[in-house]
């Protein structure tokens, strides 16, 4: 079943479809980052990679 | 984290491996200098042919394809594992999950790389570019990768650090990735210990082999690397990086975008036009997240540029950033159809690949090694004087390495298009196109040398390093709060959850990466009318398959396409355009993807047996100035005929359809055509003894190349 589908299937709107996945993906992680108090995350995230842990001599 | 700071009853000790870091640092000292002295020995071989010194394990075919497995997979794995394992471990802020997994990793992949080192120059090979490793070997890749991927969750999931940074998502897309894209290219059928058939053949491979091949540059020389940029260059400039907003939308459209890309090797072939637009769509896309990640990593500089100019590390690193820019600017650029349409085939691209691998690749890991070896060996680097000579000498021989390349091949690209008012190519011969471009391989080949000579400068640099550091193996003792103390977050949003959960995470970044892989290849594997049957086209004789496997063995391939694009310049030199039908028995494709000599998809019938004779003996008795090498040993080695009934068994198992009778046969059929070609070869005085040499039964494969659908006139 699956395959007759796929043989019958007009390829030229994958290109199409491709794209748009893109485009949807893309503007849905721009949003998602932007989310309220995610800058505050990000400032101790990115400093903390700064830190090795406490070294106990 | 300061939170944890305030109570440190709650603190947990623990000590990092760095030891497997030390080791894996060596290697990637050892095998840069193998690689890039490979790398030197094939330049000087394309501009004087000499130089393989009349031996079949030395000669340009074999050496290639070492020189690029080296190249990637032995000098840069080694780095990426140890810059891996260095930065995961105060990423996670834990030991590595295991000692034993470390080690296995450490001495399975060192193991890997000495069976290529063998069974490369003997031409044992699938060639399929990239991966042209037999399938033994292909099985360790998967088992030490494993080992690899569950020392790397393991950590992940024993971590202290809440938050999952997003250096460790890059290695995470890595490692997913590269062990799918291994597993699904090299899938085969094996006809003995050391030669097998891939389950794709024609078009379907160039598919398969070209989505895995891009994606090896992705995942392998990109992704791991801008996660190395986003932990290093942080830590060498002592400031977070420049936007965390920045690197979470680089990484998921460039996890995303970069798996469909692939095609764009495949421009004006025989592969579906909706595959190629595909293709270059999402490669011009891909410029979009390649540059957001190199803005992020130079702005990360603000601030310290003074700095960049004395501190090695950084200088390193800044270059690299900038190669990373120059490079995912061009192929981009080679990506848009009209600008292929001259580039492809030509040495462009082999500069372009260059930029990425010297620009990027090395620079980065000068920078990772000038910043662990002091910090690792506790001391103070060795001399900074060395580290800048390093530096300019590697900046100069890649900047003579890239336009010397790109003249060579907008030179040839121009010149093999080159049409006459009355509509007749210019140079018809080959062979001008190639002499004209001799001087430039010896630009490339000066360049080259001080690339190496700047990597051995570094070498010796970082050994005096260690050598003057004081001895001394104790572990450091660190402490931080166990995962399960630190605050809760009830606030949390389900963003900040998924990051902070591995495995859902690692299961999206697949979904991600699948997607684009699923989309390209599964209609071409499926879908009946995606190669338009010719029947015509029938499967090679026994002898035929004996020759094409004396082809690859040889690597042919590395400087002879068998693709005719659908152009008026190329129906003129090389007859009608490929077309899906004619690779249908070709397991794996052989469509190349330079042209150091000709197109071969219709040499067949265009010269005798005898021109081919003597041109494998010394290709300058019938084209004068070709910079072929001489294939002595074709005329000294014999063919296998013992096992050419299990080839074309195993061939028909695959799909092809060979009569029982033909199976049975085969043994007779091969050796009635080598008489039939000996013969007529005796005629023009070659000895009869010739006959069970490979050189017949490569004559026999030449000769049949294209003609089941060449014109009959």
């Amino acid at each position: 079943m699956f395959k007759e589908v796929m043989a019958a299937m007009n390829m030229d709107i994958l290109p199409t479809i491709a794209l748009l996945l893109f485009v949807t993906v893309f503007v849905g992680v721009v949003i998602w980052s932007f989310r309220k108090g995610s800058s505050k995350v990000y400032e101790n995230v990115s400093s903390s990679a700064l830190d090795d842990g406490v070294i106990k001599k | 984290m300061s939170t944890n700071l305030t109570n440190p009853s709650q603190l947990e000790e623990f000590s990092y491996n760095d030891k497997v870091t030390k080791w894996f640092i060596g290697a990637t000292m050892l095998w840069g200098v193998v690689a890039l002295l490979l790398g030197v020995t094939i330049a000087f071989q394309l501009a004087y042919w000499k130089l393989n010194l009349g031996l079949e394990w030395t000669t340009f075919g074999r050496l290639r394809p070492l020189h690029t497995n080296a190249a990637i997979f032995a000098f840069v794995g080694n780095a990426i594992f140890a810059g891996i394992y260095y930065s995961t471990q105060r990423l996670c802020k834990a030991r590595l999950f295991s000692d034993f997994l470390s080690s296995f990793h450490f001495w399975g992949w060192q193991l890997i790389i000495v069976a290529a080192a063998i069974t490369l120059p003997l031409g044992i090979t699938t060639g399929k570019e990239y991966a042209e490793l037999e399938w033994p070997i292909d099985i360790a890749i998967a088992v030490v990768w494993v080992a690899f991927a569950i020392n790397f969750m393991g950590t992940l999931i024993r971590r202290r650090e809440r938050h999952i940074y997003v250096a460790l998502w890059f290695y995470i897309a890595t490692i997913i990735t590269v062990a799918v894209l291994h597993v699904v290219n090299s899938i085969s059928f094996p006809v003995d210990l050391m030669k097998s058939y891939p389950v794709y053949a024609g078009v379907q491979d160039a598919l398969v082999q070209w989505w895995y091949g891009h994606n090896a540059v992705a995942f392998f020389l990109t992704t791991p690397f801008l996660g190395l940029m986003y932990y290093f260059v942080p830590k060498a400039a002592n400031r977070p990086v420049y936007s965390y907003r920045l690197s979470i939308i680089h990484f998921w459209s460039l996890v995303f975008i970069y798996i469909w890309a692939g095609p764009h090797h495949l421009l004006y072939s025989s592969t579906p036009d909706w595959v190629q637009t595909v293709g270059m769509v999402f490669s011009v896309i891909l410029w979009m997240p390649s540059w957001g990640g190199m803005i992020n990593g130079l702005l990360t500089l603000r601030g310290v540029w003074d700095k960049v100019r004395k501190d090695p590390v950084l200088k390193f690193q800044a270059t690299a950033i900038t190669f990373y820019g120059m490079a995912t600017f061009e192929g981009p650029l080679l990506s848009i159809k009209s600008v292929n349409y001259l580039g492809h085939f030509t040495d462009w691209i082999v500069g372009h690949v260059h930029a990425g691998t010297i620009g990027w690749n090395y620079m980065m890991i000068a920078g990772i090694l000038y910043y662990l070896v002091p910090k690792l060996w506790k001391t103070e680097l060795y001399s900074l004087k060395l580290a800048n000579t390093q530096f300019w000498s590697a900046t100069i021989g890649l900047l003579l390495y890239m336009m010397s390349m790109w003249v060579a091949g907008i030179t040839q690209g121009l010149m093999w298009r080159q049409i006459d008012a009355g509509g007749r190519l210019v140079y018809p011969n080959f062979i001008e196109t190639v002499v004209k471009i001799v001087p430039m391989y010896w630009v490339r080949a000066f360049g080259g040398v001080l690339v190496l000579a700047g990597f051995i400068i570094m070498v010796y640099n970082l050994i005096m390093t260690i050598k003057l550091a004081k001895k001394d193996d104790t572990e450091e003792v660190f402490a931080a709060a166990p995962l399960n103390s630190s605050s809760e977050e009830p606030n949390a949003t389900a963003h900040r959850k998924l990051e902070g959960l591995p495995i859902l995470f690692t299961a999206l970044t697949a979904l991600a990466i699948l997607v684009g892989g699923a989309v390209e290849i599964i209609p071409s594997l499926l879908s009946n009318n995606f190669v338009e049957k010719n029947p015509n086209v029938k499967p090679y004789t026994p002898l035929e398959l004996a020759g094409r496997d004396i082809y690859i063995a040889e690597g042919c391939y590395v400087c002879h396409s068998q693709q005719i694009r659908p152009t008026p310049e190329e129906n003129l030199r090389y007859g009608k355009p490929s077309t899906a039908a004619d690779s249908v028995y070709d397991r794996p494709f052989q469509w190349g993807s330079r042209r150091i000599g000709p197109d071969l998809a219709r040499v067949g019938g265009k010269y005798n047996d005898m021109w081919h004779y003597r041109h494998m003996m010394n290709p300058r008795d019938v084209t004068p100035k070709s910079i072929m090498p001489n294939y002595t040993w074709l005329f000294k080695k014999k063919t296998d005929f013992a096992s050419i009934e299990k080839k074309v068994k195993v061939m028909k198992a695959l799909g092809v359809p060979y009569s029982d009778e033909e199976i049975r046969r085969a043994y007779d059929l091969a050796q009635n055509q080598a008489n039939e070609i000996t013969k007529g070869l005796v005629e023009q005085g070659i000895p009869s003894e010739m006959k069970n040499k490979q050189i017949i039964a490569l004559i026999a494969y030449l000769q049949r190349l294209g003609i089941d659908t060449a014109d009959k006139e």
